[in-house]
């Protein structure tokens, strides 16, 4: 766990450091006249002594393992769950709503708990169904047809 | 007109049928997801903002406000039955209702957590009405040290309330500020953090940013957990409670509405705060404290009556400052923001009809939810039986289609998966999201004032500590930074196992 903390507060440090150095590109200015980067680059000093401070308080202190925070995680259904949502955000326009949306319902279906595929099939052609009927015939929202055209 | 009279402007505007329409669609989504774990108030707002953008105003925030105290109703429901917070202002119910469910006494329960919610909101509610006015004249003398102090005050309360380390949560509240700065400055028109892309030059939407914070996130972490849902298999009945019962909860009831108002109307306060203050309060005071969690009435009426009369408080400040206390009321602020209206001092002169007619519905939708939640229960227990892995594809589905349409942009939908997984890694490591949404929100504000009270005082912090509201505001905030370091109180900090608000 303590490892786990320690680099979670140096991504802090990195993240406030390059902030700093962005934000003094963008000009910080003085109290007579602050610049765009004045309250980012004031902000992120803060985080900076702030994860110091929690680095330091890590390094003093921390007990545990990290499977305290990692355990349980079933690392294979996180990933598939990611990539499928990446992956429909990448070809959501090109898919259109209708047939990418009823793709991604039939892998959600399948993955968070495995229902046999009838269930799965009729599920995510009523959910597809129901969120077009709502969202673009009831609320006219404006949702990608797609290269099928509808 | 004098406040009779404007009441009377709002309850026409409220009784118009279709912000009728809208408040009871409100009550009933807010029910719902009260009633359902997993899904807070916050990611229902959010989701459901996009819908919001084809009516007007009025109707929108009467629909989104009724989701905010709909929820604090339902909440209870989830508590009492099935002894899993339904959303996090109800957990403390968990401990007695749960309890009277098991001796046979759920309908009790039921009955004072619906009828003591029913007495706080409106109590709370006229508490508004009566207030808003002068708090609206007070707040037009406010300048900007005073609104920059009072956005630290929120703040850091909020932070200091944490259920973790508020050092972690002073890191959310400082990356918040960040994320508020990417965009196009204001002042200056320069480009800050877009690293070129477009989309960014506009900053992050508020919408993709909640909900990956709590929709997706929740999704992704529920992955790895089975959550488990016993329900009592016993009827429900007898949900009026005796004149014992009411004999023992009058008095929590009442000093829950008085504490939940208040803590409402705090900066970085609101319902979840109220429940767990009222809950201690009532311990307190009752003769056989030791009693509490084992089944007493009282432990479910003071959080209840606290939980909704608070979520009535905390519209004032947002509606009558423009300062949201906490994070539901951020959300709101940010449709408030999408739908061209600007809350504050000016609402009540410029759109009185919204101020007023949002006031109106909350009346009202206070009584829709006595019948929401009392006839209707056997509903919501139904609805506690369908299973969570149905529910969670079409969340997820929900979030990607709120997302997008609020700006028909897929780098939204993008934003939203990306915060997703910022909002689970961060629950993993136990940092919290409501201070990184209330910085988030409150920084380009912030940012304002700041830049002005340093443009007028010429540069000198001084203008800070030389009025009494910026002095006072800012000085609490400083001693609530400075308290944790005191190891002793350390401790004892009050707060220190409150769950989020969203």
């Amino acid at each position: 766990m303590k490892r786990t903390f320690v680099i979670v507060n140096i991504f802090w440090l990195v993240l406030s450091t390059a902030v700093c150095a962005e934000s003094w590109r963008l000009h910080v200015g003085g109290v007579h006249a602050p610049g765009p980067g004045f309250l980012p680059f004031y902000a992120a000093i803060l985080l900076g002594l702030l994860a110091l401070i929690s680095l330091l308080q890590t390094l003093k202190g921390a007990k545990g393992s990290a499977s305290e925070i990692w355990g349980g995680i079933h690392f294979g259904k996180l990933v598939i769950l990611l990539g499928t949502l990446f992956l429909y955000v990448i070809l959501f326009d090109w898919l259109g709503f209708l047939l990418g949306t009823f793709l991604l319902l039939l892998v959600l279906f399948r993955i968070i708990e495995p229902y046999g595929w009838k269930t799965v099939l009729f599920s995510s052609l009523l959910t597809t169904a129901g969120t077009y009927f709502f969202f673009v015939i009831l609320l006219e929202s404006r949702l990608p047809k797609g290269f099928l055209g509808f | 007109m004098d406040t009779f009279g404007q009441l009377l402007l709002g309850f026409s505007v409220a009784l118009e049928p279709i912000n009728l329409f809208y408040c009871f669609m409100g009550c009933l989504i807010g029910t719902l997801v009260g009633v359902l774990p997993g899904l807070g108030p916050t990611a229902a707002m959010s989701l459901l903002l996009p819908a919001t953008l084809h009516i007007t105003p009025v109707a929108a925030i009467i629909m989104l406000a009724g989701i905010y105290y709909g929820a604090m109703y339902g909440g209870s429901t989830t508590s009492i039955l099935v002894n899993i917070p339904g959303e996090a202002a109800s957990a403390v119910t968990c401990l007695d209702g749960y309890q009277m469910a098991r001796q046979g006494r759920a309908g009790p329960a039921l009955g004072i957590s619906a009828f003591g919610s029913f007495i706080a909101g409106t109590i709370g509610i006229f508490g508004m009405t009566l207030m808003a006015v002068p708090l609206a004249n007070l707040a037009i003398r406010f300048g900007p040290p005073e609104y920059f102090a009072l956005m630290c005050l929120g703040m850091v309360v909020l932070t200091f309330l944490s259920s973790t380390s508020m050092i972690r949560a002073l890191m959310m509240a400082c990356f918040g500020v960040l994320l508020g700065t990417v965009g196009t400055d204001t002042v200056s028109g320069t480009a800050r953090f877009s690293f070129g892309i477009t989309e960014l030059l506009d900053g992050i939407g508020l919408v993709p940013v909640v909900m990956g914070l709590f929709g997706i996130s929740e999704m992704l972490l529920n992955i790895e957990t089975k959550i488990d849902r016993e329900i009592f298999k016993t009827r429900v009945k007898g949900l009026f409670p005796t004149v014992q019962d009411w004999i023992q909860s009058t008095g929590a009831i009442i000093r829950g509405t008085v504490i939940g108002f208040f803590l409402g109307i705090l900066p970085g306060g609101g319902a979840v705060l109220s429940s767990f203050v009222s809950y201690a309060v009532e311990k307190k005071v009752s003769k056989t404290p030791e009693k509490f969690g084992t089944g007493m009435i009282e432990g479910v009426a003071a959080p209840e009556s606290a939980n909704n009369s608070a979520a009535q408080g905390a519209f004032i400040p947002l509606l009558t400052l423009g300062i949201p206390s906490n994070v539901v009321m951020a959300m709101l602020l940010g449709a408030l923001i999408i739908h061209g209206v600007t809350p504050g001092p000016l609402l009540l002169t410029n759109h009185p009809q919204i101020f007023w007619g949002v006031v109106g519905s909350m009346y009202i939708g206070n009584a829709m939810l006595l019948i929401l939640n009392l006839p209707l229960i056997g509903v919501w227990v139904q609805l506690l039986k369908v299973p969570y892995p149905i529910l969670m594809p079409l969340i997820i589905v929900f979030c990607i289609i709120g997302s997008y349409t609020i700006a028909n942009s897929i780098m939204d939908v993008f934003f939203m998966l990306i915060f997703g997984v910022i909002g689970y890694l961060m629950k993993k490591l136990r940092y919290e999201a409501p201070p990184l949404i209330l910085a988030y929100v409150l920084g380009p504000m912030l940012e304002y004032s700041l830049k002005q009270s340093l443009m007028v005082s010429k540069g000198s912090f001084k203008i800070f500590f030389s009025r009494p509201i910026s002095a006072t505001c800012l000085m609490i905030a400083l001693i609530l930074v400075v308290l944790p370091i005191i190891p002793k109180l350390r401790k004892k900090r009050p707060g220190a196992v409150l769950p989020d608000e969203g």
